[in-house]
């Protein structure tokens, strides 16, 4: 044997060992040389060349940290099939549940402090961006070590393999047919209760619109009436939004007589809730929207600050209701496409 | 049909008769690379990356016990079917015959 060949022969074992914990270190490198040297002698007795056999059954052997985890049965994953599922349910849920919490939550928060809506925007994506990254990786840290540590169980007097182990029931209960999920009534259909709601809802809104401009609960010193909404807004804003109004009421009239959600009046709500939504929002979010003149009814400016923090509350969650709605239709014209 | 798929579904049926070989020959004391060869005499084609392995996890199961033997230029592990293996073995060999019955009987013209 060659200096050189004998050299990697000690720096594979000495990689090997390494990978392998104190306690078995020493039975599983001799193991692995004793195995080197009866492969080196059956490839020369083959015909490898003396210079390359080493080389030739090392390089066969392969990765010493793949050749150790063979040797300890040890997982060369993250998180095995028995824990797979309870991870990948958990992870979703606590994402689901946490993120749109925590987007609202920052947002209102750094609103009423008074930031920019671009500071708003920043702050909302990196604290939630943050929180996912956490969430994700301590979960899966916590199964990982689970995952590690519920592996090499003695049962009945000998350690299970990883399969056995794998094919242990799941964490928790067995699973039954009880947990089988309801089947939902696919929604695709608009009731005729639903259409009547909603286009008496936008008759309702125009309703509003015009009689808020002459208002007849509040009167100023004068006598004449003070609009809620600023009155300037009638040159643009209010006639555009009582026309995206009727448009949104004859869409919701021919999905019903259509019979059924699909892609098309999915994109013309989206559509049509987005045109109704980017201004007014915009024109809310200015404090525009509301007439001065209103709020100086209420003593000591204190309608102005009502205003500023109801302001903020409303304009979110309304964002996060009109978000909410589109995805929702989505899924309505998913389902009508699948029926 | 491909021919990996083939080589999948092969491995699948030889993966247990290793064991099973394995526990036969050591009733005679084997080292590794001796029972490799014993093995493909025989006409049990093993991988040495499977084997080598396989022999650890039986000793630590019990199934086979060990002795390094010194008295060569080489320290070689031996290793020697235990009393539990032998049982294992048998219980394997009869669950083996029973599947041959089974696949005999599947395999005849109805």
């Amino acid at each position: 044997m060659t200096a050189t060949a004998a050299t990697l022969t000690d720096r594979y074992l000495h990689a090997l060992g390494r990978a392998v914990p104190a306690g078995q270190r020493d039975a599983v490198v001799a193991e692995v040389r004793e195995r080197i040297a009866d492969s080196i002698d059956a490839r020369i007795a083959d015909g490898v060349a003396q210079e390359v056999v080493e080389q030739v059954v090392l390089t066969e052997l392969g990765d010493p940290d793949r050749l150790a985890a063979a040797y300890l049965d040890r997982p060369l994953q993250l998180i095995g099939p028995k824990f797979y599922l309870t991870w990948w349910r958990l992870l979703k849920l606590l994402l689901a549940i946490v993120l749109p919490c925590v987007a609202g939550g920052i947002a209102i928060a750094f609103a009423i402090r008074g930031d920019s809506i671009g500071e708003i925007i920043g702050g909302v994506w990196s604290i939630t961006l943050t929180t996912a990254v956490h969430l994700a990786f301590w979960t899966t840290l916590v199964f990982a070590v689970l995952d590690r540590a519920s592996r090499g169980e003695w049962v009945g007097g000998r350690r299970l393999s990883a399969q056995e182990t794998a094919e242990l029931s799941d964490l928790g209960d067995p699973w039954t047919v009880d947990r089988l999920p309801v089947i939902e009534s696919p929604e695709t259909r608009l009731s005729r209760a639903g259409v009547i709601a909603t286009s008496a809802m936008g008759a309702v809104f125009i309703a509003f619109l015009i009689a808020q401009q002459f208002n007849p609960f509040l009167r100023d010193a004068a006598g004449a009436p003070v609009p809620l909404l600023e009155p300037g807004l009638w040159s643009w804003l209010l006639p555009y939004l009582i026309v995206v109004t009727a448009i949104d009421i004859a869409i919701n009239v021919g999905v019903y007589l259509q019979g059924r959600y699909n892609w098309w009046s999915a994109i013309a709500h989206a559509a049509v809730s987005l045109a109704f939504t980017i201004p007014a929002l915009w024109v809310w979010s200015t404090g525009d929207l509301v007439n001065p003149r209103f709020l100086e009814i209420f003593p000591d400016g204190a309608g102005a600050d009502w205003m500023r923090i109801t302001g903020i509350v409303v304009g979110i969650v309304w964002a996060g209701v009109v978000a909410w709605d589109l995805v929702d239709q989505f899924r309505r014209a998913e389902r009508g496409r699948v029926a | 049909m491909t021919s990996a798929s083939v080589e999948g579904n092969l491995q699948e049926v030889r993966r247990g008769t290793v064991v099973l070989a394995a526990l036969l020959l050591l009733r005679e004391p084997g080292y590794g690379y001796s029972l490799l060869e014993a093995l493909g005499a025989a006409g049990i084609q093993v991988d040495a990356n499977t084997l080598y392995p396989l022999l650890r996890r039986l000793e630590q199961q019990g199934h086979l016990t060990s002795q390094w033997d010194t008295s060569e230029s080489r320290p070689r592990k031996f290793y020697r079917t235990s009393d539990a293996g032998d049982e294992l073995a048998l219980t394997l060999l009869t669950e083996w015959d029973r599947l041959d019955g089974a696949l005999r009987a599947l395999r005849e013209p109805t």
